[in-house]
């Protein structure tokens, strides 16, 4: 049985490639046929050979054997398009020829109207080509048939009992596979239909959300600014000037609020671009890192604080702006709330063969356990503005941009001890290449499941 | 029109406290008003306040619903515990309406008014008479 299964395999697989993915079921499909209808009639070969004499007849169904496995034939050198044209026109041809040697007892009808059937399935991007391809099948399968109901066929009238049934059973199971791969097909569809469909509700009540909560945000410091100008006005008409700077202090804070909020939103909603990842170059973390610290050189002289890296950091494919911005914002949070006398962020690779990972540790103020899984959410703070300055959206977009590499962001921490942030991104077989992208990379990315 | 004795605000944000300051000086209608930058200092107040043997209550409080750490609703639930048996009133500001904010106040029976920020002077004035018309 075993056997029989990997034959089953071997010629099923005949012409498959990794080359022209989407190609592969219909190709696969076509062997199976064709295996079906050069096994059905190799047998009635057998049989004619057996019990008959007919050498016109042995010669005919040993040409459909023929015919048929040459299709396999084409598919194992790859000349996947040649195997379905000759598989559109010479078989049925054939079939049409052995109408006008021996008549249409043999079960034509069927077996042409089953390769129609074919047709539309295998040209169903060329229309013009299909179209003229079923014309094609019509017309030689009618003249010859018009030929024979009123002439003998070539070498006689043939007629066996049983090659009908064959041929009937062939076309049987050629329409059950075309069903059940269809039927297969469907259900993907609808497979991912619901999971696009309930990616889309999750975006857009994300999108209400994170609107509502921005412009309330912005609201409140919008508020304040038309406030003190009021008062302004007021103080200004009892010609009342000695709070006049502090009410423009205050209007001009709430400005800069705004600004670094508008700022954080644009960052955030930027960032969803560059799903493209045609765009991903091998990046040594490394460099970035280096990066980053220059950028922060200010901030790190300011408040005394210093980068330490435990190790060497992996080169990855990826899009580097992404990673500075991740690298930055957790750098910042490290050094922003934190009360040490010398701040310290130390990052530590710890990343395997097939996944990436990577550890900040600050000395910094900590997190309780129960805000683990808020300070992701948008616009969530621990803490008043007075004390730590913050929009709330720094590890919320960090956390957006690694779940892009299908990572995750999770935190550990002790209240005034550390907080260690750490990355974990699963390497696919795709990332370890080093070399130019080619197309099909990029396509195997991008559509794992396709139909033909 | 008698003035309010004490007054409470709480609200994370610096500016609006700063303003209801100045709100509440200019409409000489308070002698005392107490600012709270976040709900956890002004539920700390009450929990030692209710301690001593009398103790002088807000007549009104002054909430901000949108606070890091401890918001307007979860202070709610943690003065309700403090159990202080004179009624006291809690108006609840916010900087937008909405139908879930205002179901969720109508469910507790502390608050008596949901305003829109900024508190004017003509607020504090008709809260007065209502306060008035209360006791």
């Amino acid at each position: 049985m075993g056997i029989f299964k990997k034959f089953i395999k071997f010629i099923k697989t005949r012409g498959v490639s990794d080359n022209f993915p989407k190609e592969n079921q219909l190709t696969e499909m076509l062997n199976i046929m064709s295996l079906i209808t050069a096994a059905g009639s190799f047998f009635l070969l057998l049989f004619t050979i057996y019990y008959t004499t007919d050498f016109v007849y042995m010669f005919l169904a040993g040409m459909v054997t023929v015919l048929y496995s040459g299709i396999i034939i084409l598919h194992h050198f790859h000349k996947i398009h040649e195997a379905r044209f000759y598989f559109a026109t010479i078989h049925p041809f054939w079939y049409v020829i052995s109408m006008l040697f021996i008549g249409g007892y043999f079960g034509q009808d069927i077996a042409c109207c089953a390769t129609i059937t074919i047709c539309y399935l295998q040209y169903y991007k060329r229309k013009k080509l299909r179209n003229k391809l079923i014309a094609f099948n019509i017309v030689i399968f009618i003249i010859p048939t018009i030929y024979v109901g009123y002439n003998d066929p070539l070498f006689g009238l043939h007629e066996y009992p049983f090659d009908e049934i064959i041929v009937f059973l062939c076309c049987i199971g050629w329409m059950s596979i075309l069903y059940f791969s269809h039927e297969e097909k469907a259900r993907n569809y609808i497979k991912s239909l619901a999971h696009k469909n309930a990616e889309l509700k999750e975006k857009t009540s994300d999108l209400e959300r994170f609107a509502y909560i921005a412009s309330h945000d912005l609201k409140s410091p919008l508020n304040n600014i038309s406030n003190f100008l009021n008062l302004m006005e007021k103080d200004l008409d009892r010609k009342k000037y000695n709070n006049l700077n502090t009410y423009l202090k205050y209007t001009r804070n709430s400005a800069v609020q705004m600004d670094e909020l508008i700022d954080g939103v644009n960052t955030i909603s930027s960032s969803d671009n560059g799903e493209n990842h045609m765009d991903w170059k091998m990046v040594n973390l490394n460099e970035t890192l280096d990066k980053v610290v220059m950028n922060l050189h200010q901030e790190l002289k300011k408040k005394n604080g210093f980068v330490e890296k435990k190790n060497e950091l992996p080169t990855i494919r990826c899009n580097e702006a992404d990673f500075i911005i991740v690298f930055q914002n957790l750098i910042q949070n490290g050094l922003k709330y934190n009360e040490s006398n010398a701040p310290n962020i130390t990052i530590d690779n710890k990343s395997s063969d097939n996944l990436i990972n990577i550890e900040f540790t600050d000395n910094g103020i900590g997190i309780a356990e129960k805000h683990f899984k808020e300070i992701f959410e948008y616009f969530k703070r621990l803490h008043n503005q007075k004390i730590y300055k913050g929009s709330g959206l720094g590890l919320g977009l960090c956390k957006k941009i690694i779940s892009k590499y299908n990572g995750t962001l999770k935190v550990e921490s002790e209240i005034d001890v550390y907080s260690t942030f750490i990355i974990s991104i699963p390497l696919l077989e795709e990332q370890q290449k080093v070399g130019p992208d080619t197309y099909d990379d990029a396509l195997k990315l991008m559509a794992p499941n396709e139909v033909f | 029109m008698s003035k309010f004795k004490q007054l409470i605000f709480i609200d994370d944000d610096n500016p609006t406290n700063v303003y209801h300051r100045i709100i509440v000086e200019q409409s000489e209608l308070c002698e005392e008003a107490i600012f709270f930058e976040g709900a956890v200092e002004a539920y700390e107040y009450f929990k030692e306040l209710v301690k001593q043997d009398n103790y002088i209550l807000p007549d009104l409080i002054f909430l901000d619903i949108n606070m890091p750490v401890m918001n307007g609703w979860d202070f709610i639930e943690e003065f309700k515990k403090l159990n202080i048996p004179t009624p006291l009133f809690i108006v609840l500001l916010t900087t937008s309406l909405s139908m879930m904010d205002k179901e969720r106040a109508d469910e507790i029976g502390l608050i008596h008014k949901f305003l829109n920020k900024p508190l004017e002077v003509e607020n504090l004035v008709s809260l007065q008479e209502e306060c008035l018309i209360k006791s």
